[in-house]
């Protein structure tokens, strides 16, 4: 039941994505020598995305699913799943491009991002602190180097 | 023959010799760590490349590819935990061989196995291209068009999840290839007013963020995964001439398949493997024993993974239709160096063509060296910490999409993408489908323009020539038969779903 409210609920959102794609191209209006135009081919693509997800949504109705596992452990697996890691990790990526937006110097972010990452991976453990800010400073001062001097990518 | 002996010649000079060497290891190192693939370690060396010469740049992303399909049987054989997703079925056999005490036997015959059909890929690779890329050449956009609709059809009903959300997911990649500049009008499309958008989405951006930096964030839900390793030696991994005697159609037939699944648009490795290892288990006198250890399973498997390579470079050379996801990458890594893959490659720049023939043969034996020689050193790479190694990976990607155009907006777009690569891995939607349609969104319009324009605004055209209906008619029927299959298997789970219940 889950599994099909999920797959409803995503086809819903591509439907309206595409539907917004096809509305934007209506105002591309073809030219004299192109038939076509501009907007001929989203509106297909868009069309054809929208007529394949009211099939999924279909399927989805018809079919008979058990309901979904809890997230955090599979039967016959010893480890946990950390999904608020994976978020943790995107948001340290967002804050690292945001601060490479403002030309911080990408030495010192790539080593806050590094630091940052590696503690959160491991918890936050007070006796990874000393390794993971080495081995931060290190690569991330390394990386800075061998693309900006070495392969001569503009970081700030 | 002249040509491939100078490319040979060029790829063995020292400069390139180290480019060769160095991807083989390091596309084996990428391959046998679980988490990291070898595509995501092109998506990341496309960036280093701007800066080294076309030659270097494609010796060291085809030797890359060529060491990570290989290296994924490392750990499929000692952890039971595939390197590269192609590698599954070798733990079918690999990993029972392991346990039973024969590690370096096991790991004696995948090696060779791989060997021999990269080689066989090889020699189909040098004589198919060239008389595919004059077949290509004369073929006119509907036909080409609908060589790109049954690949699209192909790879989603091959893939994982239903066709159904293969098609979205191939179709969405075309539809994220369209924002930007209209190349036959010059017109401004979909790009909402955001003067960043003007030249499209950027290739590495969406290439990095949709499968490297997706595939790390799910591999970091899995970081507490314990592995524990079978200990072996090199000394072990001899395996005699009367053994692979026994195996020698075994070998044959593998290489064969794996060939032709390469050739076939879009599929893959995993597909190459596993049907060589159905077909070695339908053919053979004792079928009772696959999955137990028998050295027949990890021939089949690493034999008809790794002939894929030679197989899948055709198409994506001839015709500008890569022939499986790693080569998108490598498509990716040709236009930013200039180059246009497909029927003109071989007229405009022959060399290049005959670099890539070169770099593929040399690489081949050059991993078996590094695996036969290096296999302890490998098997350390299994107890690498993934706490310092993820975070590293995402800031490769950060670099990477920044170095193309100097703009943070790519690195955004990369994160969006992201996003998007996780959430499709999730509900079941094929990325590889997803990459493969925004790479053949530019070629797919294009046709249908060219198409629609000398056909005077006629679809019908496209029945009307055999090779474009053939192809209408297989694509068709392949969505038809998967349509078909998938209600079979669901009306069966629906009937063991009453019973259990």
């Amino acid at each position: 039941m889950r599994k099909r409210a999920y797959d409803i609920g995503v086809s819903v959102a591509i439907i309206c994505a595409a539907a917004l794609v096809y509305w934007d191209a209506l105002k591309y209006r073809p030219g004299v020598y192109d038939p076509l135009g501009s907007g001929t081919m989203p509106r297909m693509v868009a069309v054809a995305i929208v007529v394949l997800c009211l099939a999924a949504i279909v399927q989805a109705l018809l079919a008979r699913t058990r309901t979904a596992r809890p997230a955090t452990t599979e039967p016959g697996e010893d480890f946990e799943r950390r999904p608020w890691l994976a978020f943790i990790s995107f948001i340290y990526v967002v804050g690292c491009s945001i601060l490479l937006y403002f030309r911080i110097p990408f030495g010192i972010t790539s080593s806050l991002f590094l630091f940052a990452s590696i503690l959160a991976i491991k918890r936050y453990e007070r006796s990874i602190i000393v390794p993971a800010a080495l081995c931060s400073i290190a690569f991330g001062f390394g990386l800075t180097y061998l693309f900006g001097t070495v392969f001569g990518v503009d970081l700030p | 023959m002249e040509g491939l002996i100078n490319a040979s010649i060029a790829v063995l000079l020292p400069n390139t010799i180290f480019f060769l060497v160095g991807g083989t290891v390091l596309g084996v190192i990428l391959g046998a760590i679980p988490g990291v693939t070898g595509a995501m370690g092109i998506a990341l060396l496309l960036p280093m490349t701007f800066y080294m010469t076309a030659n270097n740049a494609l010796t060291m992303m085809v030797s890359m590819y060529v060491g990570a399909i290989a290296g994924g049987l490392v750990t499929a054989i000692l952890l039971r935990i595939p390197g590269e997703p192609s590698s599954i079925v070798t733990t079918f056999d690999g990993n029972p061989m392991a346990r039973k005490g024969q590690p370096g036997r096991a790991l004696g015959y995948a090696v060779g196995a791989a060997l021999f059909g990269g080689l066989v890929s090889w020699v189909a690779l040098v004589t198919l291209t060239y008389p595919l890329s004059e077949i290509a050449a004369a073929l006119r956009p509907f036909d080409i068009l609908a060589l790109v609709l049954m690949a699209l059809v192909l790879i989603a009903a091959l893939g994982q999840g239903s066709i159904i959300k293969g098609l979205i997911a191939g179709l969405l990649g075309i539809l994220v290839s369209m924002p930007g500049t209209d190349p036959s009008t010059g017109a401004l499309r979909l790009t909402y007013g955001i003067h960043d958008l003007d030249a499209g989405f950027s290739t590495l951006s969406v290439l990095i963020g949709a499968y490297a930096v997706a595939q790390v964030l799910s591999d970091i839900i899995e970081v507490e995964r314990k592995v524990e390793t079978v200990p072996t030696t090199a000394g072990s991994m001899w395996i005699t001439l009367r053994e692979w005697k026994e195996q020698r159609w075994n070998l044959i037939r593998s290489s064969l398949i794996g060939t032709w699944v390469g050739i076939m648009p879009g599929i893959g490795a995993t597909v190459g493997s596993l049907l060589s290892y159905t077909v070695a288990k339908t053919m053979s006198k004792t079928p009772e024993k696959f999955g137990t250890g028998h050295p027949d399973g990890i021939v089949a498997s690493e034999c008809g993974n790794n002939s894929t390579v030679g197989g899948a470079l055709i198409p994506m050379i001839a015709m500008g239709i890569p022939g499986s996801v790693t080569d998108v990458f490598l498509m990716a890594a040709l236009v930013i160096h200039g180059l246009q893959p497909g029927p003109t490659l071989f007229t405009n720049h022959p060399e290049i063509v005959y670099i890539i023939f070169a770099a593929c043969l040399i690489s081949h034996f050059v991993l078996f060296i590094v695996m036969t020689a290096g296999i302890r050193y490998l098997v350390k790479l299994t107890t690498v910490p993934v706490w310092y190694l993820f975070p590293i990976i995402l800031l490769f990607c950060v670099i990477g999409a920044f170095a193309e155009n100097n703009r943070v907006f790519d690195v955004f777009v990369m994160l969006g993408f992201a996003v998007l690569g996780f959430a499709m891995e999730k509900t079941g939607f094929s990325l590889g489908a997803f990459v493969i349609g925004f790479v053949l969104g530019p070629i797919t319009e294009k046709s249908l323009r060219a198409g629609l324009t000398l056909s005077d605004g006629s679809y019908l055209d496209l029945f009307m020539h055999p090779v474009s209906a053939i192809c209408v008619i297989l694509a068709a029927a392949m969505f038809v038969w998967s349509l078909a299959s998938q209600h079979r298997i669901n009306k069966l789970a629906r009937h063991t779903l009453f019973e259990t219940d």
